[in-house]
């Protein structure tokens, strides 16, 4: 028994060394990326190095949609897309708060889209944040269960899955594009499908809310947009609708833009636009940005 | 509750402590282990325990009238002896096939334009049915053969249907085997402490380092296979035997160990499936519960019985025989002709074996590795594309699946690939060694070195890979849906 309570320590220790060793190499890779376009340097940029008059929180629709150029050159701001695939609302509430740490920014567009839905996504890459970004620990102490918050005690289980997004970042493209990636244009025809099911998430939902209380409480002006898809939920769409009038935020809403939708290669597929689908969308919100800044400054003289 | 989560080990630490502590009779740790098993079914499924405990009741009473009868009363015996096979093919056929037989039914007399039904039923099928009805039906046929005494012990049997590391997916103990050990007391020993440890990590290893890393790329691809070329359809073949592998595998690898530290020894499963050098031997290594329990309640009666129809009777039984393993996994079309695909492969392996035999004493080819692991190829070869069967809805889907092949190589489906290179293939690779070296007889697996610090440090580096490079979330099983 004695021999198999010291094998039982000596294995333990071990453990406990390489999650140290391991954890720091991994640490210390994670707070040292170079700024490019992959998922984990993306995340990193945005929780805790970058800067922005305009911020684009989103998922997939505001990485691909947005192009921060187009914005600012119509704006004269400095504009950040932190739209990350696969995220939800959690994690634009997360930037949100980020950013808010380092700077002042003017005004926040939201693509709200899919954000809310029960699904997961890839929220857990944010874990190797944890302990690292104040609002990513604080959201890991507060809202996940005790299992959760058990296995964030290991720095391997912090880190884990992290090798090959290190390596994808180690092959991807430097970022010039300040957050936006352009996608290739659709092959084949694609049609329209509407459909009516919506289901939230109340956690997200609040994150929502969270958002839209932060922006008033730093005097930010925040801003919803729908971007055009394929494939839509109408009951998401009137949901949207209905946020904005309850909140009284300016919503832009594309989704029903037939310039879209005329040409095929406009589309990369059923939920995003392609680069030339993204420039036009770009020009189209910074137009109507333009006035929604000019006339809130306006109210606020 | 999945093996592979915190609550488990949770509720397995509640388990085990007093287990060993402060049960020192073999009937209060059985009465502890019943209850433990009933609160982890429960758990589960809670509206199915009743059925559970009430078929147990009903086995037990059975396997007591058989054995009391046996000899007074053969026929009576005998008469149980069905009573007790076609209630538990009953509550099978109830549960599992009842609803695909109804709406299999009103299809076909819609086709013929006859009045039919096309409501669904909606039966829930109770979770881990087809290993505990098994275990039920396998009783009475012993008790009935006297291979085995019934045990008057009713907390015993109730153990042995319920014991919660194998309810939920085998594997299929045999009372003969299983019984006799919840009749002595368990003590603790410190060798199967550790032993059933090491396999409850090398069964983690399985399923989080390799079948769920690989799940979400095949899930994708057979998801959406008409939007895929020959190259990846292919490539998901493969990748889904090593997941269905690794994931069954690793879930009994756990299930036997969690059994070995508490000093019980339940059936093996797995024999290194991928070393088989043909069909027959692959049979004899994979799911081996199941295939020995088929063999002989099925197989066995059925080659007897079709004696006078010579080498034919053989090949009839053994294409039944893997039907019926085929069908066992579920109320599916794709079930009966994975049965009937690997059953013809096992015919033609029969039938092939003597000239097969002439070809190799011509060319010598016995002791030679190439033609060896080439015939180890060829059969995972087989077993690949069967598995496209096994894991399509429908045999449309597999018909829609196969159609992808002629239409050409191309790019292979990237999307989240990267994962399976990084995290999915060094774990391929290590798991091959360890087959490889066990089949072979080398001692280079290091959870089982010589030297301790080699061992230690081998489960310190394993649990270390488990945490860094496995899948964390606990996903479910895929043979916990049979």
């Amino acid at each position: 028994m004695k021999q198999l309570v010291l094998k039982s320590l000596a294995i333990l220790a071990l453990v406990a060394a390489i999650d140290f060793c391991v954890g720091a190499v991994s640490r210390f890779v994670c707070t040292h990326l170079s700024d490019k376009l992959s998922q984990i340097g993306t995340i990193q940029q945005t929780l805790l190095r970058k800067t922005g008059d305009v911020l684009v929180l989103g998922a997939s629709c505001a990485k691909y949609h947005y192009d921060p150029r187009i914005l600012s050159d119509s704006l004269g701001l400095s504009v950040q897309n932190c739209g990350v695939a696969g995220m939800n609302m959690i994690y634009s509430d997360l930037v949100m708060q980020a950013y808010l740490e380092r700077c002042h920014p003017h005004c926040v567009v939201i693509d709200v889209y899919g954000q809310l839905d029960p699904n997961e996504g890839r929220l857990s890459r944010i874990k190797p944040f944890y302990g690292i970004s104040r609002p990513v620990t604080a959201y890991f102490n507060s809202e996940v269960g005790w299992q959760q918050r058990l296995k964030l005690c290991s720095r391997l289980y912090r880190y884990n899955g992290t090798l090959d997004l290190f390596l994808r970042h180690l092959l991807n493209e430097p970022n010039t594009t300040n957050g936006f990636a352009a996608k290739p244009a659709l092959v084949s025809r694609m049609d329209t499908v509407v459909v009516s099911h919506l289901q939230l998430d109340t956690a997200k939902v609040r994150h929502f809310q969270n958002v839209v209380s932060l922006c008033r409480r730093h005097e930010i002006d925040l801003v919803m947009v729908l971007s055009p898809r394929r494939y839509h939920d109408i009951e998401q769409e009137a949901w949207i609708v209905e946020q904005s009038r309850r909140y009284g935020i300016p919503l832009i809403n594309e989704l029903h833009e037939s310039l879209y939708y005329s040409e095929d290669s406009l589309f990369f597929d059923d939920s995003h636009l392609s680069g030339r689908g993204a420039a036009l969308f770009s020009c189209r919100v910074a137009s109507q940005l333009k006035s929604f800044l000019s006339n809130s400054r306006k109210g606020t003289r | 509750m999945v093996v592979n989560s915190i609550n488990f080990w949770l509720f397995f630490a509640i388990v085990l402590i007093p287990y060993f502590l402060f049960f020192k009779r073999k009937e209060g740790q059985n009465l502890w282990l019943l209850a433990a098993s009933y609160i982890f079914y429960g758990w589960a499924d809670w509206k199915i325990l009743p059925l559970l405990v009430a078929v147990t009741g009903v086995f037990y009473a059975l396997g007591l009238a058989i054995e009391r009868h046996n000899h007074s009363r053969p026929r009576l015996a005998s008469q149980l002896t069905t009573v007790g096979v076609v209630l538990g093919i009953g509550i099978l056929f109830y549960f599992k096939y009842f609803g695909f037989f109804v709406e299999e039914m009103s299809a076909l007399f819609a086709a013929f334009g006859l009045p039919h039904c096309s409501r669904t039923l909606n039966i829930v099928m109770p979770i881990g049915i087809s290993f505990f009805t098994f275990k039920l039906m396998g009783y009475v046929i012993e008790v009935h053969r006297e291979s085995i005494r019934p045990t008057r012990d009713v907390v015993e049997f109730a153990t042995f249907i319920a014991f919660f590391p194998t309810i939920l997916s085998g594997p299929i103990d045999r009372a003969s085997t299983f019984l006799p050990q919840l009749g002595q007391r368990r003590r603790f020993s410190e060798s199967d402490f550790t032993e059933g440890l090491k396999r409850v990590l090398w069964g983690m290893f399985l399923k989080m380092c390799i079948a769920d890393v690989i799940s979400p790329w095949t899930d994708a691809v057979f998801g959406n296979y008409a939007h895929h070329n020959a190259t990846t359809i292919l490539v998901a073949a493969v990748l889904y035997l090593l997941q269905l592998y690794t994931d069954f595998c690793g879930f009994s690898e756990m299930a036997i160990g969690v059994a070995q530290v508490m000093g019980l020894r339940v059936a093996e499963n797995f024999n290194r499936p991928f070393m088989a050098k043909n069909v027959a031997e692959y049979w004899r290594r994979w799911h081996i519960s199941l295939t020995t329990w088929i063999t002989d309640y099925v197989f066995m009666p059925l080659n007897v019985g079709l004696r006078h129809w010579g080498k034919w009777g053989l090949y009839v039984a053994t294409l039944v025989n893997l039907v019926v393993i085929g069908i066992w996994h579920g109320a599916n079309w794709t079930y009966f002709w994975f049965g009937v695909y690997h059953g013809l492969l096992l015919v033609a392996t029969t039938a092939l074996d003597k000239p097969r035999k002439r070809f190799e004493k011509r060319h010598r080819l016995k002791d030679n590795e190439l033609y060896a692991w080439s015939r180890r190829l060829l059969t995972f070869t087989l077993f690949a594309f069967g598995s496209v069967l096994f894991r399509s809805a429908s045999v449309h889907d597999f018909l829609g699946t196969l159609s992808r092949i002629p239409h050409g190589f191309g790019p292979l489906y990237s999307e989240e690939f990267s994962t399976i290179v990084v995290y999915a293939l060094p774990s391929i690779a290590i798991l091959f060694l360890r087959e490889w070296s066990a089949e072979y007889r080398r001692n280079v697996h290091f959870l089982h070195a010589r030297r301790t610090w080699v061992r230690l440090f081998s489960i310190a580096l394993l649990i270390c890979y488990i945490l860094y490079c496995g899948q964390l979330e606990g996903q479910s099983f895929i043979y916990f849906q049979f």
